[in-house]
């Protein structure tokens, strides 16, 4: 079938209408501190992979050509000490997913298919490095998924973590089941690593025929990960979209707040339930929600949650023409509930892209984590204020002497649910393609802008600036 | 008597004369699968029901603040699953007897016609036998559900798990790297088979999301033993497996369609080798395909004198392009066993999608080129066609309707005809040897609790050859179910 607007379905709906095309930002203020990795002049379209390939706990960069005309048989990689000593790693172009390792004090370039490790070395070409198609478990055309520095393998049980092409562990992560139109599909939650070194937690997995929400952690006791799965019941006729968790009361149990929108009767100006299930004290949360509101938000509008004993924080854009940032402050009353109506922060944010509201980053050091937005102005930071508003219009700084945001509204249906129907892929974000910018912390906890850019003699240039 | 009048009570006998509606049946859940089977022998279908019950208890709690009162709510909510059979008699359905079966994942149940007649329902970790006698359902044997499906989470399933066929009966347990093949009449005796190389288009999405996809089999027969075999396909090409123990294999690459055109017994291949594009919807009717069938020649192979050669209208490929489900395009239109097409042209425009993306929903008008197979293999498009066929789209559910879910022989005249669902009213347009009857359409008003349907199909209740519409009305924890027939 032919349509000509991008329509898609239960999975997701984007709809475009460009407005305003690539602007360039003014000059930026204050002291930065810049530095630029010259890439290979032969490259077409690199792709910079920000990853910590020597468990050092500093992000090692790795560079591939990701180009459909690039020869297929070169890689470069540097450490996080060294950024300027790119190294080229050579080797046969190779039918699978290829990433570096950094053993016995280098580079070495590995390849994964069917169940098959493989690693490359100068003369002797590519060879086996472990097979675990001899363990029944695993099944032959599953990819591996990244865990730091580690490999996960799916199994039919969960995973397998591989560390130098050794097993390390086995998790048990058992996958939800969706069998239809003749496929069987199976989720499994993804474990990532949390502030806790001990613990793993997964993106919940929302199961809407059964009315279920189920979240995935684990635990590591001595070297054994245990595993567990918590189901919490949810409402008929609501889809759960996003969901964050804090400590939301001051009981240090960490609570739960989920943003869900309808399941059936779904429209552009509907707005998103919030949903509160309180810690239960012992890693849990209560099986059904003790407060259930409706939020300002519309279901293809949404942001970033905060939640600690303040109250709840909603940021997101709100209108069609024109993007008006929001921040939403949910404030406990003297009944002990949260109250339903918010205290509203809002201003216009020329031109702002929507789908960018990060609160990753203390850019002043106050201890308290600060507000990006991008707009006509380029990339902006808002400082956290004390007081019923967390962000003033008036409190800002413009970050970026450049930045260029293909602005326009883009509608998008999008869950941080890993749902048996609503799929979307989220941009990984220590990944760098050219006309996008990656934001990188460094040991020190200072936020770096990295962007790529050809420069006027050749090279492709990796610029970082320090913010 | 005034003529106007006249014609109205004319009208009105004729409407009275040609559908009868039983009560609405009341199914005191909502559905999760609905089976038809002839259970106590007197030639009317049953039927029985896999539904749920949610059940939600709620909390109230008041306070005083600022010289008022807030009062605040907190609900609990249970699902419960039963199965409950209705018998059908001359007024209508009765209730008969009701399974609990608790909060537990279901993933199904199948009906097999055999005396007395059984029934299979697949709890996660066990499958069930129940056999029909004395209007009550008595358990019979037990079996764990094999490898890894008993312990996952199981979030939806449509599976044909339960296979009836002349070598007897089969359950069909999907797991990790294959299918676990149990015979439920010899002790559950268990074999395993392996997917095929063609069924592993795994498809990881790394990072945040970690999805595999495994492709399961459809049935058809393959080599011309009226037994069906295990057919696996994807986009590569096309692997048939005998359910039987022999091994038998076979193995197809290329693209293609496969469906038995010529009714000899061999999958034949469907292949579309060009369509025409346009540009907006006063073009719709100049959309065509060039479509090629070759002939089975012998189990998974294909003769290089094609059945057909031809330009078709409409687009015939089914296709998941932009989210839009396509139907398969195969029906047998007068069921003389050979199959005919369904070539459908539709375009959203802009406003459309607007109006899809600000109130969920939207009625869509699609053009439905029905084609007839002739003696010689072609085929011709039927008199009266392209049809103008309107359906509800969802902005969660878009998909068109199924073949099978629009037509169905209302009248008896072993043609089928043409439904078009409307919020008050079901339009049924005969098709008969002359073609599309589009002036001799008529209507089966909805009573008031049954507008705006959820579903609507048609299916033979009582095996008089004439399809009944069923009517299918999702409400609050219940669903209304009704019935029309043509002419009784």
């Amino acid at each position: 079938m032919r349509l000509s607007q991008n329509i898609t379905g239960m999975t997701r709906l984007i709809w475009v209408v460009t407005l305003v095309n690539a602007t360039m930002a003014l000059a930026a203020t204050g002291p930065t501190q810049t530095q630029t990795i010259e890439l290979g002049t032969e490259m077409l379209s690199p792709r910079v992979i920000w990853q910590d390939l020597n468990g050092d706990g500093r992000q090692d960069i790795w560079v591939v050509d990701q180009h459909r005309r690039a020869a297929n048989d070169r890689m470069w990689a540097a450490l996080a000490d060294t950024p300027n000593q790119l190294e080229e790693l050579r080797f046969d172009p190779f039918p699978g997913k290829i990433f570096p390792r950094y053993i016995d004090q280098q580079f070495q370039v590995c390849a994964y298919s069917q169940g098959v490790l493989w690693t490359f070395a100068n003369g002797q070409g590519w060879h086996v490095a472990h097979d675990f198609n001899q363990t029944d478990q695993v099944r032959p055309g599953m990819g591996l998924v990244p865990l730091k520095n580690d490999w996960m393998l799916a199994t039919a049980r969960g995973y397998l973590i591989l560390r130098q092409g050794c097993v390390l562990a086995d998790l048990n992560a058992p996958p939800a089941v969706d069998i239809s139109n003749r496929r069987m599909q199976l989720t499994y939650p993804i474990p990532q690593p949390t502030a806790d070194p001990n613990r793993l937690a997964s993106r919940p997995i929302a199961i809407p025929q059964a009315g279920e929400i189920r979240f995935w952690t684990a635990e590591r006791k001595g070297e054994v990960w245990q595993a567990a799965a918590k189901s919490l019941l949810f409402p008929d006729g609501l889809q759960p979209m996003r969901h964050q968790i804090g400590d939301l009361n001051g009981d240090d149990a960490m609570d739960l707040v989920i943003l869900a929108m309808p399941s059936k009767k779904l429209s552009l100006f509907g707005e998103l339930s919030i949903l509160i299930y309180l810690g239960d004290g012992q890693g849990g949360w209560e099986t059904n929600a003790s407060q259930q509101f409706k939020s300002k938000q519309n279901f293809w509008q949404t942001g970033p949650i905060e939640m600690d004993r303040d109250g709840l924080r909603l940021y997101y854009y709100k209108g069609i023409l024109r993007s008006i940032f929001r921040a939403d402050t949910y404030r406990w009353n003297e009944a002990g509930y949260i109250e339903p109506k918010p205290v509203v922060a809002r201003w216009t944010q020329p031109d702002g892209d929507r789908g960018f509201i990060n609160l990753d980053w203390d850019l002043n050091h106050d201890g308290r984590r600060d507000l990006l937005l991008r707009g006509e102005d380029g990339l902006q930071v808002f400082y956290r204020q004390k007081g019923d508003h967390p962000f003033d219009k008036k409190a800002t700084r413009i970050l970026s002497s450049k930045t260029s945001s293909n602005s326009g509204v883009s509608i998008e249906i999008g869950a941080d649910f890993e749902t048996t129907t609503a799929i979307q892929g989220l941009d990984q974000p220590n990944q760098l393609t050219h006309d996008k910018a990656a934001f990188i912390g460094d040991a020190e906890g200072n936020l770096w802008i990295w962007r790529l850019e050809r420069s006027l003699n050749g090279p492709w240039l990796l610029e970082g600036e320090r913010q | 008597m005034h003529p106007a009048y006249s014609r109205l009570l004319l009208g009105l006998c004729l409407c009275c004369s040609v559908v009868h509606a039983a009560d609405p049946l009341r199914l005191e859940g909502l559905p999760l699968q609905l089976e038809w089977l002839d259970l106590n022998g007197d030639q009317r279908l049953d039927l029985v029901a896999l539904l749920i019950r949610t059940q939600v208890e709620g909390t109230f709690d008041t306070s005083y603040e600022a010289g008022g009162i807030r009062g605040f709510y907190q609900e609990e909510t249970s699902k419960e699953k039963f199965l409950a059979t209705y018998l059908q008699n001359d007024d209508g359905f009765r209730a008969g007897p009701v399974l609990e079966l608790g909060r537990e994942t279901v993933f199904g149940f199948a009906l097999e016609q055999r005396e007395p007649a059984r029934l299979a329902l697949w709890r996660q970790n066990k499958l069930q036998l129940f056999d029909w006698h004395e209007d009550q359902w008595h358990a019979g044997a037990e079996q764990a559900t094999p490898g890894f499906l008993g312990e996952q989470l199981i979030a939806g399933s449509d599976f044909q798990f339960w296979h009836k066929t002349p070598q007897g009966t089969f359950w069909l347990v999907p797991d990790i790297n294959g299918l676990h093949i149990l015979k439920p009449d010899q002790a559950f005796s268990t074999s395993f088979l392996a997917y095929p190389l063609i069924s592993q288009d795994s498809v990881i999405r790394g990072g945040d999301q970690h999805q595999i996809k495994i492709s399961l089999p459809r049935f058809a027969d393959v080599d011309r033993d009226a037994v069906p075999e295990m057919l696996f396909e994807n986009e590569e090409g096309a692997a048939a497996f005998t359910l039987a123990a022999d091994d038998r294999t076979w193995t197809h690459y290329g693209k293609g369609l496969l469906a038995d055109f010529n009714n000899d017994g061999l999958l034949d291949k469907l292949e579309v080798l060009e369509e025409t594009d346009v540009d907006g919807l006063k073009d719709l009717k100049k959309v065509k395909s060039h479509v090629q069938i070759l002939p089975g020649t012998g189990p998974l192979e294909f003769g290089d004198k094609p059945l057909a050669d031809q330009w078709m209208a409409g687009w015939v490929i089914p296709q998941d392009d932009n989210g839009i489900f396509m139907p398969e395009p195969f029906l047998d239109l007068n069921r003389d066993g050979r199959l005919d097409l369904a070539g459908i042209a539709m375009r959203l425009n802009f406003w459309q999608v607007a109006k899809v993306a600000t109130i969920g929903r939207i009625r869509i008008k699609f053009l439905l080129h029905l084609s007839q197979q002739k003696e010689d293999g072609s085929f011709q498009e039927l008199n009266g066609s392209p049809f103008e066929f309107s359906w509800r789209l969802n902005i969660r559910k878009l998909r068109l309707p199924d073949f099978a879910q629009v037509t169905g022989d209302i009248d008896g005249n072993r043609w089928t005809d043409l439904m078009v669902q409307k919020d008050d009213h079901i339009a049924i347009t005969p098709i008969n040897e002359t073609g599309i009857a589009l002036d001799q359409t008529w209507k089966v008003k909805l009573p008031r609790a049954m507008r705006e349907p959820d579903q609507v199909f048609a299916r033979d209740l009582n095996n008089d050859q004439r399809d009944e519409i069923v009517v299918v009305k999702l409400g609050r924890n219940h669903t209304l179910l009704n019935t029309w027939e043509y002419g009784r």
